[in-house]
């Protein structure tokens, strides 16, 4: 079977399809992180954990959660659309890469922001130079790092590629912030973050966390779709669809 | 009344809930406002560099078509530097 894969990969393609979905893909985020916010606020116990209970504050797991969750794989997402676009040289996944990027620092800056809102009452402090925090510091930088240089750079191919070699060499840090709280010993990595134990939460805080992910997921999806429609309009602001679809949109 | 006064205390908490639901959420809303806005700007930016090429074409069919000489920010001329 013969299938042309590259076929989605013209923007010319891609332009009207990312348009059909994005306002599905924003309505599915927004009533699933309505129902999150239902569940999360009316439907699961005021306390979490057992002897030494937390209180009302642990529903910044709702948000912290899904959102350190997002900043990790947004990179992810970010630096492979990055590393097929240096492979294959496509214009369009380069496109993506950058579409991306700011969708993941906002939520990087939400993790840690809510990071520090949560410390405070269960720790004692906004912040700490804790192996897991210092980690999603850096990788709040990369993602800063990975804007700034493409926009530094005014050749946009240039900038693509330099911005793409960034991205895939900060992927070193997506293990280190994995690891920074799950090490094997953890005398080793004294770590102020809890280990992540999902299976002992209880089920509909479990349940209010998960649907918190997939709104924020589809959210990005929305974002980033939606910006990559603005980047391709200007990058292909000489080609003679474009000019077709810039009548059709302004009329 | 009563019960929605104790929702917004959040049992004591309420500035450190709050506070992180309410940035995550203004963040989310000014991400999506501020994408709404660009993507206009871009459509009618964008527009008027096509018309403005279509008028040099009308003019002059021999030119290059790629002389649009408005006056560009240099976020604006980024995307189409060759």
């Amino acid at each position: 079977m013969t299938m042309n894969w590259f076929k989605f990969a013209s923007p010319a393609a891609f332009y009207p399809i990312a348009g059909r979905l994005v306002p599905w893909l924003a309505g599915a985020a927004l009533i699933l992180i309505l129902f999150s916010l239902y569940w999360g606020f009316f439907e699961t116990p005021e306390r979490l954990g057992g002897s030494n209970p937390q209180k009302e504050y642990y529903r910044i797991i709702f948000i912290h959660v899904p959102s350190a969750w997002m900043s990790m794989w947004l990179y992810l997402v970010l630096a492979g659309w990055a590393a097929i676009g240096l492979v294959f040289n496509t214009r369009l996944s380069f496109m993506m890469a950058n579409a991306v990027a700011p969708t993941g620092a906002i939520f990087t800056f939400i993790a840690l922001w809510t990071g520090a809102f949560w410390g405070r009452p269960s720790w004692g402090t906004y912040w700490d130079w804790d192996p897991r925090l210092t980690s999603e510091l850096i990788l709040f930088f990369l993602y800063i790092g990975y804007i700034a240089l493409h926009s530094a750079i005014d050749d946009t191919r240039r900038a693509d590629r330099a911005a793409a070699l960034l991205a895939i060499v900060g992927l070193v840090m997506l293990p280190i912030i994995f690891w920074s709280i799950n090490c094997p010993d953890p005398n080793q990595c004294a770590a102020l973050h809890q280990r992540s134990s999902m299976s002992k939460v209880e089920s509909n805080i479990l349940l209010a966390m998960l649907t918190m992910t997939l709104g924020f997921w589809l959210y990005s999806f929305a974002t980033a779709f939606s910006r990559l429609r603005g980047i391709i309009l200007t990058r292909e602001a000489d080609s003679t669809w474009v000019r077709d679809v810039v009548a059709r949109e302004a009329a | 009344m009563e019960a929605m006064l104790e929702f917004l205390r959040q049992g004591g908490y309420a500035f450190f809930v709050w506070g992180a639901f309410g940035v995550t959420f203004l963040l989310l809303i000014a991400e999506t406002m501020q994408l709404r806005s660009s993507q206009r700007t871009i459509l009618s930016r964008v527009g008027r560099l096509v018309r403005l090429r279509g008028s040099q074409d009308a003019a002059a069919p021999a030119a290059p078509t790629h002389t649009a000489s408005t006056p560009k920010t240099r976020a604006e001329t980024r995307g189409e530097s060759r």
